[in-house]
């Protein structure tokens, strides 16, 4: 523990959530920090993709409060938490596909008020994590490899210059290769506070202080084996 | 020959007027996902504002055409584009998250408020306009006495046209409002997630629907010098058929399918009869619906992820 106490970044205390009769939070509680980074693993269903999309608003929270930057943003509308700079690449990555891949990126710059400099700044680190991209430019989203649209996708969640980035399963679906890619560009942005999961050893391995959700609710830590 | 090219001029300006509706259609398609059957309605008020805003300022003594013209494009825009934010604000917005067909019947009703308010504010009569733009070129005549003919009124339809299309292809394609509508046509979950306020993106391509369907009730004012309450019904349906001709959702396609149902209008009156150029132009929307369900230029539903 440290001795300073700090406001955690993200505070979410007895959050409940449901589709329809369907309840898919059964009261979570997380905390994180600035500068961490956190792994939330569970198993299929356990509700991580749920507890993402609700910070967002959607679907709206039935009970408990969120709390970013010690502000209350439960129940207030999607867009305006975006621009509270919190960033997601959400569950199947979500690309535009009729819009180029600059587009895809301007849409991340658009999501905070930014200064053209700042923008270009923005373009320049997500070009440095991911090159293939800039190859990329001219073409449409929805032309891009599986490999190529996460990315994009992670790369248009950067653009916003996220205080909280939030990924979900960056690595589904992806050749080995082009995971470990991926991961190492998410170690290399440990000056952001991050909230990642993915691959359970990898993401375990990449944070200090992983989470598991088992069925809606907070399940203990778990420790990596890797 | 000389015959077949005045029928061409003659289809062109009208396919432009058609465009110009049918791009309200296809951006709402596109955007929510329903068929504004008040969009129609929408363009009849755009020509009655500009007939009132017309008369006002002749009233007031203005006399420079160019001016008048000007003057009355802008506020017809500006006052329909009103009405088409209030019809999304209260018939169609609250309906959001019911079921699909909630808000085309919606539509369906804001339809006949539209026409018979009008019909009670402005009479059930035509209301003609004196030619407010003569005079034109002769472009060709022929030993047999038929003169092809582009009048100055047709010119001033197809430049205004082409103005507004090219003001609102870079609109779409080159402004942030332009890229949000995109994003939230594509993917309206994903697009709130980068701050995009759909509702207000929304509500905008209401607008920019209805202040084109001004322009085409403008310029369909001058061309025939007449005003109904009634007369956004079968340009609307037109424009609908349009739309779903060059494939619903493609904006390009919005105006080729104009320019198409004007030409096929216009082509079939001129040598079979013009009784029938309705049953031509809604022939065209059957076999479309069944042979080109997607259109000229429209996307199949698949989509590679």
């Amino acid at each position: 523990m440290s001795a300073r106490p700090t406001t955690p970044l993200l505070a979410i205390r007895s959050l409940r959530a449901a589709y329809g009769r369907i309840e898919a939070l059964k009261g979570v509680d997380l905390t994180i920090n600035p500068g961490e980074i956190v792994a939330l693993i569970g198993a299929n269903g356990a509700g991580k993709s749920t507890l993402m999309m609700t910070i967002f608003g959607r679907p709206r929270a039935r009970a408990g409060h969120i709390l970013f930057d010690g502000n209350d943003i439960t129940g207030r509308p999607t867009h305006e938490i975006a621009r509270l700079r919190i960033a997601q690449s959400p569950e199947g990555r979500r690309i535009f596909p009729r819009m180029s891949v600059a587009e895809n990126l301007q849409m991340g710059a658009d999501a905070t008020d930014c200064s053209e400099a700042e923008r270009a700044g923005g373009l320049d680190r997500v070009f440095a994590l991911f090159p293939r991209l800039k190859e990329r430019m001219a073409q449409r989203g929805g032309t891009l490899s599986g490999g190529e649209q996460q990315m994009l996708a992670i790369g248009r969640a950067l653009m916003s210059r996220p205080r909280l980035l939030m990924l979900d399963e960056p690595s589904l679906g992806l050749a080995p290769l082009i995971a470990r890619q991926i991961f190492d560009a998410i170690r290399t942005l440990n000056r952001q506070p991050d909230c990642t999961r993915g691959n359970r050893r990898r993401a375990a391995a990449a944070s200090r202080n992983p989470r598991c959700l088992s069925r809606g609710r907070p399940a203990g830590v778990v420790f990596p084996d890797a | 020959m000389d015959y077949f090219a005045q029928q061409l001029i003659n289809g062109f300006v009208l396919g432009s007027i058609y465009g110009l509706i049918a791009i309200g259609y296809t951006m709402v398609y596109g955007i929510v996902g329903m068929i504004n059957f008040a969009h129609g309605d929408i363009f009849m008020i755009g020509g009655f504002i500009a007939l009132i805003s017309f008369l006002v300022l002749v009233s007031f003594g203005l006399t420079a055409v160019p001016l008048i013209l000007l003057i009355v494009l802008l506020v017809s825009m500006a006052i329909t584009a009103l009405y088409g934010w209030t019809v999304e604000r209260i018939a169609y917005r609250p309906l959001r998250h019911s079921f699909r067909l909630a808000p085309m019947l919606s539509a369906i009703g804001m339809s006949f408020v539209l026409s018979n308010y009008s019909q009670i504010a402005q009479g059930a009569r035509v209301k003609p306009v004196p030619p407010i733009i003569t005079g034109g070129y002769t472009l060709h005549a022929s030993s047999g006495g038929f003169v092809v003919q582009l009048s100055n009124v047709q010119v001033v339809v197809v430049i205004t046209t082409v103005v507004l299309l090219a003001i609102f292809t870079w609109l779409v394609a080159r402004t942030r409002l332009g890229r949000d509508m995109r994003a939230c046509e594509q993917d309206q979950t994903m697009a709130a997630l980068l701050g995009v306020d759909v509702d207000r993106t929304i509500s905008m391509t209401f607008v920019i629907g209805a202040a084109l369907a001004a322009v085409a009730g403008m310029m369909y004012l001058l061309y025939y010098g007449l005003v109904d309450f009634f007369m956004g019904f079968v340009a609307g349906i037109k424009a609908f058929t349009a739309a779903v001709l060059g494939g619903i959702g493609s904006l390009p396609g919005a105006m080729l399918g104009g320019l198409a149902i004007g030409l096929i209008e216009t082509l079939w009156s001129a040598y079979f009869s013009v009784e029938y150029k309705d049953v031509a132009a809604f022939s065209i929307l059957i076999v479309v619906l069944i042979f080109l369900p997607t259109g000229l230029l429209g996307r199949p539903e698949v989509e590679k992820v």
